[in-house]
């Protein structure tokens, strides 16, 4: 062993996040041994608060420290519509854009069978029962445009057409601003296959 | 297309090496594990920024050196483009340049019209289906990146539909857990199916014809597209394609549940190579067999000429395989070409007839990753 176990233990501690290879959380660790020890405790408050108090909002699983999250809680959104994301951070994504007034639902996740994610890890249940209040009028889903994401879209499609409400999907197709050549060519085809009246 | 300049770093069981080449045929002679193939793989990676063998990257690095690095000069739709290709084994990185800069899409390569011949090929016809589709898709996919695309999402759904069949047998809620994936297995299959048949029909053409002028038989050379709509594909467009495939995958729901994975689809297609209207595989000879393979390679190299520009043809080792006739034939395929890479392991006296008439531009010996340049320009002393 080159390093101390702590040291060991710490740098596996970094590997285990997203991104983090070897090499960084080595550097990681060694940055940690350099600071102030104030700054470590704070940092490790941090982690291990964040964790506690941070749940997953009781109406649409968005994270939140109270039992349902800020926007879930805002009056002034549209009840009606329901979008539903992969992830907590699509909400940010949709909401810097401010087009949209509505509800949200996270799955934490898309379907895939092979890492062992059905609809009940996904809460889909849970979303029916929501969806079966009868506020709801349109479903709009926002998963990602890969085949996770899309059987997940037609998964819910399927289960909440009996309900009666509209669905939707967003829209694929070319980012705007972007050049036609450099789309790849599914993307195009995609796009024209999901074309409207102008 | 012809490649006019390969320079080598750390690649393979090259350290440094730098070649000069023009249109013509170039002849690689070498004893086994020299490096006469990893010439080939050096030439294809500087056309495709990846291995043909489905190497690693790490694997093309020169042993305990840290990077590989390509540089050549391709000639290609009239102009030349400068290109790199380069792997850091420490940052894990693969670079490829285009005149220079950094392209994260390699789209040289939908332009870049390569045949290859590779010794396997020529067992083709009495192979597996797998290989006859590894083969066919392999093809499509060098002009295609859609077509790859297509397929390597289409191989996603089935493999997370497999799953599904796997696990959870006999539940009444597994038509609504299977169907979102079926839904992506129809869309995708469908345009795959669709390409395969298009291609397929153009071979079919140009393939026929080869094997009668070629191989002076008069027995008619066919290759039969085996999917689940039969031969009315080639009459199909994608829509009707995709209606008779989402109503049949219905039908076979229950089959697939019993059996534990996905029935219907391209990855149960194959191809049959027919000759006179009965079977190569269980009919023909071993002979018949190759010069049907002989026959297709002479109609893709056919194709690039007609669709794009004279292509590059890569023949690894293949002319030890062959018998005198045959290779007789083989030899008229090169004519087609714009420039050739041919590796051999002894040079024997058909050879020698054919680079007498040939316009033998090169002829490299390769010995223990080290490349001799034996002559150049046209017939001289050394072997022509």
């Amino acid at each position: 062993m080159l390093f101390s176990p702590a040291i060991t233990r710490l740098v596996e501690a970094f590997r285990r996040l997203p991104g983090i290879g070897p090499k960084t959380a080595l550097r990681l660790a060694f940055f940690v041994l350099s600071m102030e020890n104030e700054e470590v405790e704070e940092m490790s408050r941090a982690l291990v608060e964040a964790r506690r108090r941070v749940k997953h909002c009781s109406r649409c699983r968005n994270l939140t420290e109270q039992e349902l999250c800020s926007i879930c809680r805002d009056s002034r959104r549209d009840n009606s519509l329901l979008c539903i994301v992969q992830e907590p951070r699509d909400i940010l994504v949709i909401e810097k854009s401010a087009q949209f007034k509505g509800q949200y639902f996270v799955l934490h996740g898309a379907l895939s069978p092979v890492e062992g994610i059905g609809p009940d890890e996904l809460k889909i249940p849970v979303l029916l029962e929501l969806l079966k209040k009868g506020e709801v009028k349109e479903v709009i889903i926002a998963t990602n445009p890969n085949v996770e994401g899309d059987a997940t879209a037609y998964y819910i499609a399927g289960a909440v057409r009996p309900l009666g409400i509209r669905i939707t999907r967003i829209g694929f197709g070319l980012p705007v601003g972007g050049d036609l050549e450099y789309a790849d060519e599914l993307t195009i085809s995609r796009a024209l296959e999901g074309r409207r009246e102008i | 297309m012809y490649i006019k300049e390969l320079s080598l770093k750390n690649f393979r069981n090259y350290e440094q090496e730098k070649i000069h080449f023009s249109p013509g045929t170039c002849l690689i002679q070498g004893a086994n594990g020299q490096g006469k193939s990893n010439l080939l793989e050096a030439v294809y990676n500087l056309c495709f920024a990846r291995s043909f063998r489905n190497l690693k990257e790490s694997d093309l690095v020169y042993w305990n050196k840290p990077f590989y690095y390509l540089q050549g000069t391709l000639y290609l739709q009239n102009r030349f483009f400068k290109v790199e290709v380069g792997y850091d084994l420490l940052k894990k990185r693969k670079v490829a340049k285009i005149n220079g800069r950094t392209t994260r899409q390699f789209r040289l390569a939908e332009y870049c019209p390569v045949v290859f011949f590779l010794p396997e090929d020529l067992e083709l016809v009495r192979r597996g289906p797998e290989e006859r589709r590894r083969y066919l898709d392999r093809e499509i996919s060098q002009e295609s990146t859609l077509y790859a695309d297509l397929l390597s999402r289409y191989n996603r759904v089935v493999y997370q539909k497999n799953q599904i069949l796997k696990e959870k047998r006999h539940n009444n809620e597994i038509q609504k857990l299977i169907r979102p994936w079926n839904r992506q297995i129809v869309y995708f299959g469908s345009r795959i199916i669709h390409k395969r048949a298009q291609v397929l029909s153009t071979w079919n053409k140009l393939a026929a014809h080869n094997y009668s002028v070629l191989f002076q038989n008069d027995q008619e050379m066919k290759i039969v597209y085996n999917n689940f709509m039969g031969e009315d594909v080639l009459f199909a467009g994608i829509e009707e394609i995709e209606e008779k495939f989402s109503n049949e995958i219905v039908l076979v729901e229950k089959e697939e549940l019993k059996r534990g994975f996905s029935l219907l689809g391209p990855h149960r297609d194959d191809i049959t190579f027919l000759l006179g209207g009965r079977d190569a595989r269980r009919f023909a000879s071993h002979g018949q067999q190759r010069s049907a393979v002989i026959a297709l390679k002479a109609a893709q190299i056919q194709l690039y000429s007609e669709k794009k520009e004279k292509p590059l043809f890569i023949l690894d080792d293949v002319f030890s395989e062959l018998d005198e006739w045959r290779k007789q034939q083989c030899f008229l395929l090169l004519r087609d070409a714009e420039q050739v890479f041919l590796t051999i392991t002894k040079k024997d006296s058909c050879l020698d007839s054919f680079l007498e008439q040939a316009t033998c531009s090169s002829f490299l010996h390769v010995k223990e990753g080290k490349i001799l340049e034996i002559n150049s320009n046209g017939k001289n002393r050394t072997i022509c």
